[in-house]
C-alpha cells in the first residue's frame, strides 16, 4: 500500500500494527455503549408509538375517577364502580366554542334518560378554572356530574386531542363508541339506545 | 395616582361592603374545596404580578410556552385566574401549587414533585461526573506512559515564520532588561 | 404538466441515489474501479435531477398552481414575490425536497473535489452520502410527495394523489391557503435554509468518517478532506441558531431570543458536538490522539442532527415549533436507528480490534491537548444536560405516567456554570503549547490578560455593577476576550517590526487562517457572551394600561401613548398599530409603533405581535401591544422590556461570521502543494 508519507501517518502505522495480533474481543466499555444505544433507540420508538396513539374505539375503557363539583353534588364518581351502567363521557371546557353547541344537547340527553338509572352522563372539564366552569353549567342549567380533570390524567388516559369528544361507555366496560367533536341530541340518544341493547 | 383605576375603585368600595355581609352569613356554604374559586378580592393586584408568576407557569394546553407569553384566549383566562388567586391575597406558591393540582406537573418549568425534580438534575449530574472520571482516568494513564521517545510529528509541525519572530522578539525584550 | 416533470425527475433521483449506493458498495468490496465510476456517475446524475425537481415546485408556487396541494398550502395570490420564491421549505413536504437538493449538492461537490487526494475513501463516501440521500428521497417521492394534487370526484368528493386517480378530474382551487402567518418574515425565511445547510453539511465529515472505518483507511485523511466541511457547516448551524434567535426576538414577541424549547435544543445539539469535534481533530493533527473519539464525535453530531430532524417532524417532543404529526414518524425511526447501529457498529469493530489505536501520552496536565480534553468534556457535559433537558420529558411521561415541563430556570442553572467554566478555558488554552507546559510559563503569559480583566471589572463597579456574581462573570468572559485580543496584538507586533501594522495585521492572518480565524470567532463568542449575561440576567419589563397621553416608565425610559390607528397591508392583514412616544432625560429619543396583526384567512395561529424597538448598544427598549379598547377611554395595555446588551448578541455573530471565514478562505502556497501531491498519487493508483 503506498504511503501518503506524513509522520502522524507513521505513527498510526505502528500503531495498527503492533495491534492487529491483539484477540478480538469485546471490552465492557464497548458492551456498555452498545446497550446504551439500543436503550435510548428503544426509548425513542416507544415514545413515537405511545404519541400517535389515539382516542380508543373499542377495549376496555381506561379507569378513573372524578370528583365532582360541589354544586353539582359533590362526591366522587368512579368508571370502575358503574359497571353495568352505559356512561356517556364528555370531555368539554368553558373556554371552547364548540362545547357550548352541545351542551344544551346533552343536557336534554340527560333529562330523557335519568330517570332510568342505568345511564350515566358524566362531564370532564379539560384544563379549565373552576369559577369558569361553574359558570358554564349554570348558564347551561347542566345538572349532571360534573368534575375537573386534575392533572389532565384522564384526559391523558384517553388520548383526546381537543375538545370537545365524547366516549359512550357499554355496560361491559368497554369503549362502545368514540364521537369526535360536538354530538347532536339524536344521535347521542340513538348510541345509547344501541348501547343498552347490547 | 394611577388615573385609569380611580373610577373603577369608588365603585369598589361599594360594592364590598355589601358583599362582605353576604358572605358572612353564605360562608358555610363556600366551595372552597374547589380551591380558591369563590373567595374575595382583598387587594389590588398590579399585570406585573401577574406576569411575574405566569412566567414561571406553562400554558397547560399549548406546547413549552410560558403562560405569561402565550397569546390565546384560554391563556388570558388562566392568567385571569392567576390574578384573581392574587386578588385574594394568596401567595405565589400557594398559586403555583393550584396550578400544579389543576393542571399536573406540567405546568411548571421544574417538575415539583421530589422524585421527578431529583431525576430532572440527577441525571445530567451524574454523566458529567461519570465523564469526568474517565477523561482524569484517560489523562492519568496517559501522563504514568513512560515517556517515549519525542515521536516524529512533535518536530513536524513547523514552526511558521510569525512564531519564529514572535519568540525572537520576546527574547531580546528579556535581555534588553 | 410541471408536476409530472417534478415527479419524474425526484423519481428518478431516488433510484440514482439508491443505484450510487450499491454499485458503490459492489465496487469497494470486488475493487472494481468500473463499477466505482458508474456509482459516482449517478451520484453526481441526482444534482441536476433535483435542481430541476426543485425548480418546478418554485415555478409552480411563483405561478399560482393551486392544484398542486403544497402550492395550495404555502402561497396565496396575494403574496409578495418574494414569499413566493421561498414557499419551498414552507411546509413539510417541500422542506425534505429542498434538504434532498441540498444533500445532492453538498454529496457531488465532495464527490468532485476528493475524487483524486482520497481516492480510496470514495466508494465508501458515495454509498454512505448516497444512502442518506436516498432515505430522504423514500420520504419525499413515496410518503410525503410535494407534488401531490387535488382531484375531485363527480360526486364532488375531493382527494389528494400524485397520480389521477380514475374517474377524476383536476381540482383546482381559486386560491391558496397561504403562507402561515408566523413565517412571513425575512428572518424566518433565511432561518430554514442556513439551519439545513448546517445539518446537510455535516452529513459530509460523518460520511467520511464512516468511509475511513469502512475501508480501514484510519489516517487523517478523512480529517483533512473534511476540515473545511465541517467548519462550513458549523457555521451556517450557528448562524441559523442566531437567526432562528432573532426571529423570536422580533416577531414572536416575548422579549428574548432563546427559550430552551426542544426544537430549539434540537439545532443546538449538534451545534455543541460539532464545535467540540472542531476542537478535537487539532489533536488528532497535531499528536495522532483521540482517533477513537473524534470519530465517535462526528457519527454523535451526524446522530444529532437526525434526531433532530426526527423529533421536530413527528410529535413526539412537544414543542411550538413542532410540525403536525405525521406519517414521516416511523420511517425517520427507522433510519434513525439504522443510521446509529451502522455507525456505532463500524467503530465498535475496528476499535476493539485495535485499529484505532495511537501512541497516547501526556506530558503535561496542563498542555493543550489535555485542555483541549476538557473543552471536550465541558462540550459533552453541555450536551447531555440539553439532550437531557429535552427528552426528560419522554422518559418521564413513559415510564412514570406523569407529563414534566423543563423550562429556562432549568437549563441555565445547569448549563450556565459548564458555559462560564469554557469561558474560562477558552481564555487558558490558547496561552497553553502543545506537549510540556509548565504552571509558570502558563502563569506569566496570563499576566497581562489578568491585569486587563481586573481593570475591566474596576471599570464595571465605576459604571455602577455592584453584585460580586455579575461582576465575576463578567470577568471571566472578559478574560477570555482579553487573552484573545493580547494574543492577536502580540503576533501583528511581531510581524510589525517589518512592515506597517495593516500589513502586518494581514499577512499575519493570511498566513495563519486558521488559528487567527479561530482568535477572531473566539472574540465572537465572548461579545455574544457578554450579551447573553445583560439580556438574561439583568432584563427588566412591565405591563401598564394606557390612556392616550398617559405615560410609563421603565429604567432610564419614559414612554407615552399617543394613538391607535387601523390599516390593512397589501397580503390582506389588519395592522392595529399604536404609536408611542419615547423620551430619555427628557429628549425625544424614538417614535415607535408597535402593532397587532390579524390574519383573516389563516388556519390556526391568526395574530402576530410585532414589537416597535429603540435600539442602542446599551441596551433595547422594546414595546409590544398587548391588548386594546376602542374606547379611547380604557386606552391600550403595553408590555414593555428593557433588555441590557442584547445586540452584543447580533454583533457578536456578525464577528463569528467574519471569523469563520478568515478561517475557512482557501489556502495558497504550501498546503495546495500538498494537496497537489496526494492527488498525484489518486491518479497514479487510477491509472493502474
Amino acid at each position: 500500500m503506498t504511503n501518503t508519507g506524513t509522520d502522524v501517518e507513521a505513527g498510526d502505522r505502528q500503531g495498527a500494527e503492533t495491534a492487529q495480533a491483539a484477540p478480538r474481543r469485546l471490552s465492557p466499555l464497548a458492551i456498555v455503549i452498545m446497550v446504551i444505544v439500543l436503550a435510548l433507540l428503544g426509548v425513542l420508538g416507544l415514545q413515537l408509538i405511545e404519541a400517535n396513539r389515539s382516542q380508543p374505539t373499542g377495549g376496555p375503557a381506561p379507569d378513573f375517577t372524578l370528583q365532582i363539583f360541589d354544586a353539582l353534588g359533590g362526591g366522587t364518581f368512579t368508571l370502575s364502580e358503574n359497571r353495568g351502567k352505559v356512561i356517556v363521557i364528555n370531555f368539554w371546557a368553558s373556554w371552547c366554542a364548540p362545547c357550548r353547541d352541545e351542551a344544551p344537547a346533552l343536557q336534554q340527553v340527560w333529562e330523557a334518560y335519568r330517570a332510568r338509572g342505568d345511564v350515566v352522563l358524566l362531564g370532564v372539564d379539560y384544563v379549565d378554572n373552576t369559577q369558569d366552569a361553574l359558570a358554564y353549567i349554570a348558564e347551561f342549567g347542566i345538572t349532571y356530574p360534573n368534575g375537573p380533570d386534575l392533572g389532565t390524567r384522564i384526559s391523558d388516559a384517553y388520548h383526546i386531542q381537543g375538545v370537545p369528544e365524547t366516549f359512550v361507555i357499554g355496560k361491559d366496560g368497554n369503549v362502545f363508541q368514540f364521537i369526535y367533536a360536538g354530538v347532536t341530541a339524536r344521535d347521542l340518544a340513538a348510541i345509547i339506545d344501541r348501547a343498552l341493547a347490547q | 395616582m394611577r388615573a385609569d383605576l380611580i373610577q373603577p375603585r369608588n365603585l369598589w368600595w361599594g360594592i364590598r361592603w355589601l358583599v362582605l355581609v353576604a358572605v358572612l352569613f353564605v360562608l358555610p356554604l363556600s366551595v372552597y374545596a374547589q380551591g380558591g374559586g369563590d373567595g374575595q378580592p382583598i387587594r389590588e393586584v398590579t399585570d406585573d404580578e401577574v406576569n411575574d408568576i405566569s412566567s414561571r407557569l406553562y400554558c397547560p394546553v399549548c406546547e413549552n410556552v410560558p403562560l405569561d407569553v402565550c397569546g390565546t384566549a384560554a391563556c388570558a383566562r388562566w392568567r385571569a385566574q392567576v390574578r384573581t388567586l392574587l386578588e385574594q391575597g394568596k401567595s405565589e406558591d400557594e398559586v403555583i401549587d393550584y396550578f400544579v393540582t389543576q393542571f399536573g406537573q406540567r405546568v411548571v418549568g421544574t417538575p415539583q414533585d421530589p422524585l421527578l425534580n431529583f431525576l430532572a438534575w440527577a441525571v445530567p449530574a451524574g454523566a458529567v461526573i461519570v465523564g469526568a472520571g474517565v477523561v482524569a482516568y484517560a489523562l492519568q494513564r496517559w501522563r504514568e506512559r513512560a515517556t517515549s521517545p519525542a515521536l516524529p510529528e512533535a518536530a513536524a509541525e513547523p514552526q511558521t515564520p510569525d512564531d519564529a519572530y514572535r519568540a525572537r522578539l520576546e527574547r531580546e525584550l528579556r535581555e534588553e532588561k | 404538466m410541471l408536476a409530472e416533470l417534478g415527479i419524474i425527475t425526484s423519481a428518478l433521483a431516488l433510484v440514482a441515489a439508491w443505484y450510487a449506493v450499491v454499485a458503490g458498495v459492489v465496487g469497494a468490496l470486488n475493487r472494481n474501479d468500473r463499477w466505482v465510476r458508474s456509482a459516482r456517475n449517478a451520484a453526481l446524475l441526482t444534482f441536476p435531477l433535483l435542481t430541476v425537481a426543485s425548480l418546478t415546485m418554485v415555478i409552480s408556487q411563483v405561478n399560482g398552481d393551486f392544484q398542486i396541494e403544497y402550492v395550495w398550502a404555502t402561497t396565496e395570490r396575494a403574496s409578495d414575490l418574494f414569499f413566493k420564491l421561498t414557499a419551498l421549505w414552507g411546509g413539510q413536504a417541500g422542506s425534505l425536497l429542498f434538504w434532498s437538493w441540498l444533500m445532492s449538492l453538498f454529496a457531488g461537490g465532495a464527490l468532485l473535489f476528493n475524487w483524486r487526494s482520497e481516492r480510496r475513501l470514495m466508494p465508501y463516501v458515495i454509498a454512505f452520502t448516497m444512502g442518506t440521500l436516498g432515505f430522504f428521497l423514500i420520504l419525499t417521492v413515496l410518503i410525503e410527495n410535494p407534488f401531490s394534487r387535488l382531484w375531485q370526484y363527480t360526486n364532488g368528493e375531493v382527494v389528494t394523489a400524485v397520480f389521477q386517480p380514475a374517474g377524476t378530474f383536476p381540482a383546482i382551487p381559486s386560491d391558496g391557503r397561504g403562507l402561515n402567518p408566523l413565517l412571513r418574515h425575512p428572518g424566518m425565511v433565511i432561518h430554514p435554509p442556513t439551519l439545513y445547510l448546517g445539518y446537510v453539511g455535516m452529513t459530509i465529515p460523518w460520511a467520511f468518517a464512516m468511509a475511513a472505518l469502512a475501508s480501514g483507511e484510519l489516517g487523517v485523511g478523512w480529517i483533512r478532506a473534511t476540515r473545511r466541511w465541517t467548519l462550513i457547516a458549523w457555521l451556517f448551524l450557528s448562524l441559523g441558531l442566531i437567526l432562528g434567535g432573532r426571529w423570536a426576538y422580533d416577531v414572536l414577541g416575548w422579549g428574548g431570543y432563546w427559550g430552551w424549547d426542544p426544537v430549539e435544543n434540537a439545532a443546538l445539539l449538534p451545534w455543541l458536538t460539532g464545535t467540540a469535534f472542531l476542537h478535537s481533530v487539532m489533536i488528532q493533527e497535531k499528536k495522532g490522539m483521540l482517533k477513537v473519539w473524534n470519530i465517535l464525535l462526528v457519527i454523535i453530531t451526524f446522530l444529532l442532527v437526525i434526531l433532530g430532524t426526527f423529533s421536530t417532524r413527528s410529535g413526539i417532543v412537544s414543542s411550538v415549533h413542532s410540525f403536525a404529526q405525521s406519517p414521516i414518524g416511523p420511517p425517520m425511526f427507522i433510519f434513525l436507528g439504522a443510521s446509529a447501529l451502522i455507525s456505532v457498529g463500524l467503530w465498535l469493530y475496528r476499535w476493539q480490534r485495535g485499529e484505532l489505536a495511537a501512541e497516547h501520552h501526556l506530558e503535561s496536565w496542563l498542555s493543550r491537548e489535555a485542555l483541549f480534553m476538557l473543552n471536550n468534556l465541558l462540550f459533552m457535559a453541555i450536551t447531555v444536560a440539553v439532550f437531557w433537558g429535552s427528552y426528560a420529558p419522554i422518559f418521564t411521561e413513559l415510564f412514570m405516567g406523569e407529563k414534566i415541563t423543563l423550562g429556562p430556570p432549568y437549563f441555565n442553572s445547569v448549563v450556565g456554570p459548564l458555559l462560564i467554566v469554557l469561558y474560562v478555558l477558552m481564555g487558558v488554552a490558547p496561552l497553553s503549547a502543545w506537549g510540556r507546559t509548565s504552571v509558570q510559563r502558563l502563569g506569566r503569559a496570563m499576566v497581562v490578560p489578568v491585569v486587563m480583566t481586573l481593570a475591566l471589572v474596576v471599570v464595571a463597579v465605576f459604571m455602577g455593577l455592584r453584585e460580586p456574581a455579575a461582576l465575576f462573570v463578567i470577568a471571566l468572559i472578559g478574560f477570555a476576550g482579553f487573552v484573545t485580543a493580547y494574543e492577536i496584538w502580540r503576533g501583528v507586533r511581531a510581524r510589525a517590526q517589518r512592515e506597517s501594522w495593516l500589513l502586518a495585521a494581514w499577512r499575519l492572518f493570511g498566513r495563519n487562517r486558521r488559528r487567527y480565524g479561530g482568535y477572531i470567532i473566539h472574540l465572537g463568542i465572548v461579545v455574544i457572551g457578554l450579551g447573553v449575561v445583560g439580556s438574561t440576567g439583568y432584563q427588566q419589563e412591565t405591563q401598564r394600561t394606557l390612556a392616550e397621553g398617559e405615560a410609563l416608565t421603565l429604567g432610564p425610559y419614559t414612554m407615552i401613548y399617543d394613538a391607535l390607528s387601523r390599516a390593512v397591508a397589501t397580503d390582506g392583514r389588519v395592522m392595529t398599530i399604536a404609536q408611542v412616544e419615547v423620551y430619555r432625560d427628557g429628549h425625544l429619543v424614538a417614535t415607535l409603533r408597535p402593532r397587532q396583526d390579524y390574519f383573516p384567512n389563516a388556519e390556526g395561529m391568526n395574530t402576530m405581535t410585532i414589537a416597535g424597538t429603540y435600539s442602542t448598544l446599551e441596551n433595547d427598549f422594546y414595546v409590544l401591544l398587548v391588548a386594546w379598547e376602542e374606547i379611547s377611554q380604557a386606552g391600550a395595555t403595553f408590555k414593555v422590556y428593557l433588555n441590557p446588551l442584547v445586540n452584543l448578541v447580533w454583533g457578536g455573530g456578525l464577528i463569528l461570521m467574519l471569523g469563520t471565514a478568515v478561517a475557512a478562505w482557501p489556502e495558497p502556497d504550501r498546503t495546495r502543494a500538498a494537496r497537489q501531491v496526494s492527488a498525484a498519487e489518486g491518479k497514479a493508483l487510477e491509472a493502474r
